[in-house]
C-alpha cells in the first residue's frame, strides 16, 4: 500500500455534452469544490470519491474537449492538465475518458490520443441506456480489446450506474500502487498533422465497424423536431417565441421572490435599527451594507430563472440549434454563431455572459463578444429604468393599446442591442479586424435534461453570484458608505448630509464635466456610487434626496425626482444608462478573462464615450422638442 | 496618331482584364476545387442539393482558408476532426434561414453537424444517386 496521504488523482476527460459533468456529480455527490485554474478563468472542479475498497481518490472534472490539440482556453486547460504541463496542477495518475455511447466516433479518437500519452486510461461508456434504447449495440468486451483499455458502461443519472466504474477505479489504482516506478511526470504527446488525424480516424472507423452495430437511422424524434426547429422560416419564428417566453418568465416569475427578498432585507434593516443604537455602526450596517448588498441580491431570482432556461435549453440540445439559426445574422456584424448564448446570458448580467464567451475558440471572436456583452440590458439596469420611467413617462396608452411606459422600456432594450450591433460592426473593422472563424458545430440528438445537472448548475451560479455580492459589492458598499457619510455635516446644516461628505465633494468636482449632458451634482454622486453595481444608483439617489428608498418607498422617490428634474434630464440619464459604463465588476471580469488591462480600458472608454454622446444628444434634442 | 485615353477607361484590347470565367460561381476558388477530381459528377458539399446523398472524395482546404484566416492545414484538420473524412457519407438536411447558410449535414446517416457553406466547399463529394428517404 502506498502512502495513504498521497491520494491518487483521477481526471475525467471527454467531449462536450458527453454527460461528463453529470458523471462527476454522480461520483462525488456533494464532495466537490469549484475554483479557477491559475491565470485563466476556466472552472476547476475537484471532488473526492470513495471506492468500494475504501480508497479515497481525487477526481478532477476537466473542461470538455474533442482532442488534445487545445483550440480554446477550455481545451488548452484540459490538455495541459492531462499532459502534466499545467503549472500548480498535479498531473493525473489515471484518466477516465467519458464517452457518449450514442456517438462514439469523436471520443474514441480522443481515447486513442489519451492512450498515447502513456497514462492509464479507463473508458466510461456513458448514456448506455439511451444508446440501447436507440438500438446502438456495443460489444463492450471487443471494444476493450481493440482499445487496450478497460471499458465500463455507466448510467450517470443514477448512482448505481457508477458502481462498475468505481470498481474499475479500484482496480486501476491498485495497479498504480503496485508499480514502484510510478511517478507523476509530464506525458509526451505530439500534435498530429492532417494525415495523422486521418490515420487516427481510420483506426477509429475500423474499431467502430468491428465493435458497434448501429440502427439504420438516427433518432426519429430528433429528426421530426429538427424539421420544425431548423426550418428556414419556422425556425427563427420558434426561436423568437422561445426567447419571448423566457424573458416573460424572467420578469413575471421573479416578481414574488424578489419582493420577498426585498422585504427580508428591509426587515433586517428594521431589526438592526431596533438592536443597534444610533450611530456610525448602525448607519454602516443599515445604510451601507444591507441596503447595498440587498440591492444586488434582489436580482438573484431573475438570474436564476434565466439560467434555469439556459441550462434546460442547452441540455435539451436547443442552444446549438439557436447558434446555427443565428450564425448568419450575427456573422453580418462579425459575430460568431456561438456568441449567441453568452450574449443571451448577458441580459441577466454581463459577468456570466462574459464567462460563457469561453466557448468561442478564436480569441478575436471571443474578445468581440466580451466587449459588447455589457451593452445587453442587464437586470441591474432595470431598477433604474423602472424608477425613471415611473417618474417621467406618463402611464397612458399610445395607438390604442400599447402601454407607453412598456414601449419606452422596450425602446431602451432595443437601443442596447442596436448599439451592440453597431459597436461590433465597428470593432470588427478596426481593432479586431480579421475573418470569421469556421463554424463547426455538432447538433446533438435531443434529450431530456437531467434534473441533477440542472440543480448543480443553478447552485453553482447562485453561489458565484452571492459570493460576488458578499465580497466585492459588500466591500465597495462599505467604502461608499464611508465616502458619503464623512465628513459629517456641520451642526445646523440644512442640506442633505451627503452634500458635505467626500462623495458630495466628488460630485461637485465632477459635475462641470457632466453639466453639458444636463446632470446635476446629485446625479453625479449617484453615478459614482453606481460603480459598485449599476442598481445601487437607485439607493444612492434615495440617500441624496433624503428619501428612504430602501424601505420600499420607491414611489416617494419617483415623485421627488419628478419634481426636481426636468424631462430632458431624466431622458438623458436613461440614455446614459443604456451604456452605463461604470460597472466595476464587469470591467474586473473582463480584466481577468482577457488577462490584460488594455481590453477593460477599451471597454470602459468606448462605453463612456457612447454614454456621454447619447446623453448629450438626448438632453439637447429633448430640450429643443419640449422647450424646457 | 495618338489615342488619348480617358482616365480610368482602358482602351479595348490594351489593358482590359481577361474575362473572369469563375465570376458566375458563388464562391471564388470553388471551381478549381470542384474540377480537380476526375469523375464528372463531382461537386462540393456547398453546392450539393438538399437531401441528396453523397460520399466525400477529398478535402481541399485551400478553397476556404483565404477567408477564414486560418492555414489550409488547420481548416482541413478541423473538418477531419469533425468527421468529414474521405469515404464518409453526407447529406444536407437543413439550411438556415432564407440565405440557406449555414447548413446542417447528416454524417454517415447519424450525426448532425452544422457548418458554413464557406467551409463546405472544401469538401469534394460525389453524389451516390437518389434522394435517400
Amino acid at each position: 500500500m502506498s502512502d495513504p496521504n498521497v491520494r491518487l488523482r483521477v481526471a475525467l476527460v471527454g467531449n462536450p455534452n458527453s454527460g461528463k459533468t453529470a458523471l462527476f456529480n454522480a461520483l462525488t455527490g456533494s464532495r466537490q469544490r469549484v475554483a479557477n485554474y491559475a491565470g485563466v478563468t476556466v472552472d476547476r472542479k475537484l471532488g473526492m470519491l470513495r471506492t468500494p475498497q475504501g480508497r479515497e481518490l481525487e477526481l478532477v472534472d476537466l473542461p470538455g474537449t474533442y482532442s488534445l490539440r487545445g483550440r480554446s482556453p477550455d481545451e488548452i486547460v484540459a490538455r495541459d492538465v492531462i499532459l502534466g504541463r499545467a503549472e500548480h496542477e498535479t498531473p493525473p495518475d489515471l484518466l477516465v475518458c467519458v464517452a457518449d455511447a450514442t456517438s462514439l466516433r469523436l471520443v474514441l479518437r480522443l481515447a486513442l490520443e489519451l492512450r498515447r500519452t502513456g497514462r492509464p486510461v479507463i473508458l466510461a461508456l456513458n448514456m448506455m441506456d439511451i444508446a440501447r434504447r436507440r438500438g446502438v449495440d456495443i460489444d463492450v468486451e471487443a471494444l476493450s480489446a481493440e482499445l487496450g483499455v478497460p471499458v465500463i458502461p455507466t448510467v450517470s443519472l443514477r448512482r448505481a450506474g457508477t458502481r462498475a466504474l468505481l470498481e474499475a477505479l479500484d482496480h486501476g489504482a491498485a495497479r498504480i500502487e503496485a508499480n514502484p516506478r510510478h511517478t507523476r511526470t509530464a506525458a509526451t504527446w505530439r500534435e498530429p498533422d492532417a494525415a495523422g488525424l486521418r490515420a487516427l480516424d481510420n483506426a477509429v472507423q475500423a474499431i467502430i465497424s468491428r465493435t458497434v452495430r448501429h440502427p439504420g437511422r438516427p433518432a426519429g424524434f430528433t429528426q421530426w423536431l429538427d424539421r420544425l426547429v431548423l426550418h428556414p422560416v419556422l425556425g427563427p419564428v420558434i426561436l423568437l417565441a422561445v426567447l419571448f417566453f423566457v424573458f416573460q418568465a424572467v420578469f413575471s416569475w421573479a416578481e414574488v421572490p424578489m419582493d420577498l427578498i426585498a422585504a427580508g432585507f428591509s426587515w433586517l434593516q428594521h431589526a438592526i435599527t431596533m438592536v443597534v443604537p444610533a450611530g456610525p455602526l448602525r448607519s454602516l450596517l443599515v445604510n451601507g451594507l444591507i441596503s447595498g448588498v440587498g440591492a444586488v441580491v434582489v436580482f438573484l431570482p431573475q438570474i436564476l430563472i434565466l439560467f434555469l432556461f439556459i441550462i434546460l435549453l442547452e441540455d435539451f440540445g436547443y442552444m446549438a440549434r439557436a447558434a446555427f439559426l443565428m450564425d448568419r445574422t450575427m456573422g453580418r456584424v462579425g459575430l460568431h454563431g456561438r456568441a449567441f448564448i453568452p450574449l443571451l446570458s448577458s441580459f441577466a448580467c454581463a459577468i456570466p455572459g462574459i464567462m460563457a464567451a469561453r466557448v468561442i475558440g478564436n480569441p478575436r471572436d471571443r474578445l468581440l463578444t466580451t466587449l459588447i456583452a455589457p451593452l445587453m440590458t442587464c437586470s441591474a439596469r432595470i431598477p433604474v429604468y423602472t424608477l425613471l420611467i415611473a417618474a417621467f413617462v406618463p402611464r397612458r396608452s399610445v395607438w390604442g393599446m400599447i402601454n407607453l411606459q412598456g414601449l419606452v422600456m422596450f425602446g431602451l432594450y432595443l437601443a442596447g442591442i442596436v448599439s451592440a450591433v453597431g459597436v461590433a460592426w465597428l470593432l470588427k473593422r478596426t481593432l479586431l479586424r480579421g475573418s470569421l472563424e469556421p463554424l463547426l458545430l455538432e447538433l446533438p440528438d435531443y434529450k431530456l435534461p437531467g434534473l441533477r445537472n440542472l440543480y448543480h448548475g443553478l447552485v453553482l451560479r447562485a453561489g458565484f453570484f452571492l459570493r460576488r455580492a458578499g465580497t466585492i459589492i459588500a466591500s465597495a458598499m462599505i467604502v461608499l458608505w464611508f465616502l458619503s457619510s464623512y465628513p459629517a455635516p456641520p451642526a445646523g446644516a440644512t442640506g442633505p448630509a451627503i452634500d458635505y461628505s467626500f462623495a458630495g465633494m466628488l460630485g461637485h468636482v465632477l459635475q462641470p464635466a457632466l453639466a453639458p449632458v444636463g446632470f446635476n451634482w446629485e446625479i453625479v454622486v449617484a453615478l459614482v456610487t453606481g460603480l459598485a453595481a449599476r442598481e445601487v444608483m437607485v439607493a444612492a439617489l434615495g440617500t441624496v434626496y433624503a428619501v428612504d428608498a430602501a424601505t420600499g418607498a420607491t414611489h416617494g422617490l419617483a415623485a421627488t425626482l419628478a419634481a426636481q428634474w426636468t424631462l430632458p434630464v431624466a431622458l438623458a440619464l436613461l440614455a446614459w444608462y443604456v451604456f452605463a459604463p461604470q460597472c466595476m465588476s464587469t470591467l474586473a471580469v473582463t480584466q481577468r478573462e482577457t488577462n490584460s488591462w488594455r481590453w477593460p480600458a477599451v471597454m470602459a472608454g468606448y462605453m463612456l464615450v457612447l454614454a456621454y454622446v447619447a446623453a448629450f444628444g438626448t438632453f439637447h434634442l429633448a430640450r429643443l422638442v419640449t422647450g424646457v | 496618331m495618338i489615342v488619348r485615353k480617358l482616365p480610368g477607361t482602358p482602351a479595348v484590347g490594351e489593358h482590359a482584364e481577361p474575362m473572369d470565367l469563375t465570376a458566375t460561381l458563388p464562391f471564388p476558388g470553388e471551381a478549381e476545387a470542384a474540377t480537380r477530381g476526375r469523375p464528372e459528377n463531382r461537386t462540393t458539399l456547398a453546392r450539393l442539393p438538399k437531401y441528396l446523398a453523397a460520399q466525400i472524395s477529398a478535402i481541399v482546404a485551400e478553397a476556404s482558408a483565404r477567408e477564414s484566416g486560418l492555414p489550409p492545414e488547420e481548416v482541413e484538420r478541423r473538418l477531419v476532426e469533425m468527421g468529414f473524412v474521405e469515404g464518409a457519407m453526407v447529406r444536407i438536411e437543413h439550411a438556415a434561414g432564407l440565405a440557406g447558410d449555414p447548413i446542417a449535414v447528416r454524417l454517415d446517416g447519424r450525426r448532425l453537424v452544422a457548418l458554413r457553406r464557406r467551409e463546405a466547399r472544401c469538401i469534394l463529394v460525389e453524389p451516390v444517386g437518389g434522394t435517400a428517404e
